[in-house]
This record gives C-alpha cells, sequence and structure tokens, in this order.
C-alpha cells in the first residue's frame, strides 16, 4: 500500500503529519509483533569492552556470540551480566 | 581449531557492553566435560571437578571478526518521504495501520472514544496477524543454560 492511499483511506491530507503518524504506526507495530527482523555482524576487538548498537534498532532480540560454550564456529546466545564487572575496562573505549 | 569462549553481555545506555570469561589464569570456573575445557573431562580427579574459586570476567581476550550477532527489531520506515512512496508493510498489516493513523487523528481532536475504538482495532489485527504467522506444533527451545 502507498502512504497516498493510506492517507485516502485514514481521511487525512496533510502529507508530513501522515508520514509521522505511519512511521509511528510502524514502530509501534514492530514493539508489538516483531514484524521486521534483522541480523547484524560486529567484530570483536581485543581489549574493547564497549560496541555500538545498530542505530536503526528498536528492540534486541537476540545477542549470539562465535564460540560461545562451543569449538564448532557456533554462534550461541550469550546470557545477559547483572551486576557490575569488577575489572576494569582496560582501554576505556 | 577455534577455542571455547565464555561470554556475557550488558546494555549500558546504548552500547553494548562485551566481557569474556578469562580461563588463562587460576581464578576461571573449571567446566569439566565442556567442549574444549582445558580442565580435563568430567570424573576424572577429584580437584578438576570443584571449582576452583571466583570467575575472572575481563574485556574480550581475542578479536574476532564477525564475532557477535545482534538479532535486532529495526526501524522499517525510514526512508518514507513522499506520498508515491510504498509501505513495506503486508497487505493485512497495512489495513491496521490506517487504523492506527485513525486513531492519531481522533486523539489530535480529543475524541478519546473513537481513539481507543481505532487502537483497539489496531492492536487486534496486529496480534491476529502473528497469530497467523506460527501454524503446526510448537516446541520449546531450551535454553542455552539448560541442563546438558
Amino acid at each position: 500500500m502507498k502512504v497516498q492511499e493510506l492517507m485516502e483511506r485514514a481521511g487525512i491530507t496533510e502529507t508530513g503529519r501522515a508520514l509521522a503518524y505511519i512511521k509511528d504506526g510502524v514502530e509501534e507495530m514492530n514493539v508489538i509483533s516483531e514484524t521486521h527482523i534483522k541480523t547484524q555482524r560486529i567484530d570483536i576487538v581485543k581489549d574493547q569492552r564497549f560496541y555500538d548498537l545498530p542505530d536503526d534498532h528498536i528492540q534486541i532480540l537476540d545477542i549470539r556470540c562465535k564460540n560461545h560454550l562451543n569449538i564448532k564456529d557456533e554462534y550461541r546466545s550469550i546470557p545477559r551480566g547483572i551486576g557490575n564487572v569488577p575489572i576494569k575496562d582496560a582501554d576505556g573505549v | 581449531m577455534a577455542s571455547r569462549k565464555e561470554y556475557l553481555y550488558q546494555i549500558k545506555g546504548t552500547r553494548l557492553s562485551l566481557v569474556e570469561k578469562d580461563f588463562s589464569t587460576t581464578d576461571g570456573l573449571n567446566f569439566p566435560g565442556v567442549d574444549g575445557s582445558p580442565y580435563g573431562t568430567a570424573g576424572d580427579g577429584i580437584t578438576d571437578d570443584i571449582p576452583s574459586g571466583s570467575s575472572a570476567y575481563k574485556s574480550p581476550l581475542t578479536s574476532i571478526t564477525g564475532g557477535i550477532e545482534v538479532e535486532y527489531v529495526y526501524n522499517a520506515v525510514s526512508s518514507l518521504v513522499d506520498e508515491g512512496d510504498a509501505i513495506d508493510l503486508p497487505s493485512y498489516l497495512a489495513k491496521a495501520l490506517v487504523y492506527y493513523v485513525k486513531g492519531r487523528i481522533a486523539e489530535d481532536v480529543m475524541d478519546l472514544e473513537r481513539k481507543e475504538y481505532f487502537m483497539r482495532e489496531f492492536r487486534k489485527m496486529v496480534e491476529k496477524h502473528g497469530n497467523s504467522q506460527v501454524p503446526g506444533p510448537r516446541t520449546v527451545m531450551p535454553g542455552s543454560h539448560a541442563i546438558r
């Protein structure tokens, strides 16, 4: 469906407002029902603790790491740590 | 052959904090019987089967290309700029979106009863669409920390 058709069905004439509502609606839909999902791989860098999450993410579904609890180069889900890590980040990046 | 690793993550603001358990020091936990464990196999002695102390999580110990895989829900409409642009949604969900837009319009004029009606219809259609994607029997997958 095109934006114009949706505007006609909803009875709205201002394009800017319609686009804003459509974006909100699709975001809401994504949160309720996870309609648009993708995966991205990030390089692990020695001694670097912090990594940027994808800019367009709304909700994180899973984080997997290569060779986590295996030696077969499989990607497996990693658990979320609770509390602070006692050993300080070496490079602070 | 790749070596076995053990990671944890935390979300710090908009960034992912990744730490790895350091097995090279004596304060790592033993995991007898697990693939690649440097501490031998289960039941091969008393000391190997006893955790040796507190664990040491540090920043990743080695670089791995494409080592983290993040699965996420993304914002699919950031490219919409014009009336002629197509909304990247199945037709059923596009109809649900009409209800959402109608609901927001009703909210703008403070017609809250109409707004609630349209939002209810919107949520109903989205949930119905979600349920329609899962035919057949379902099996619960064991978690990553299930008993092996």
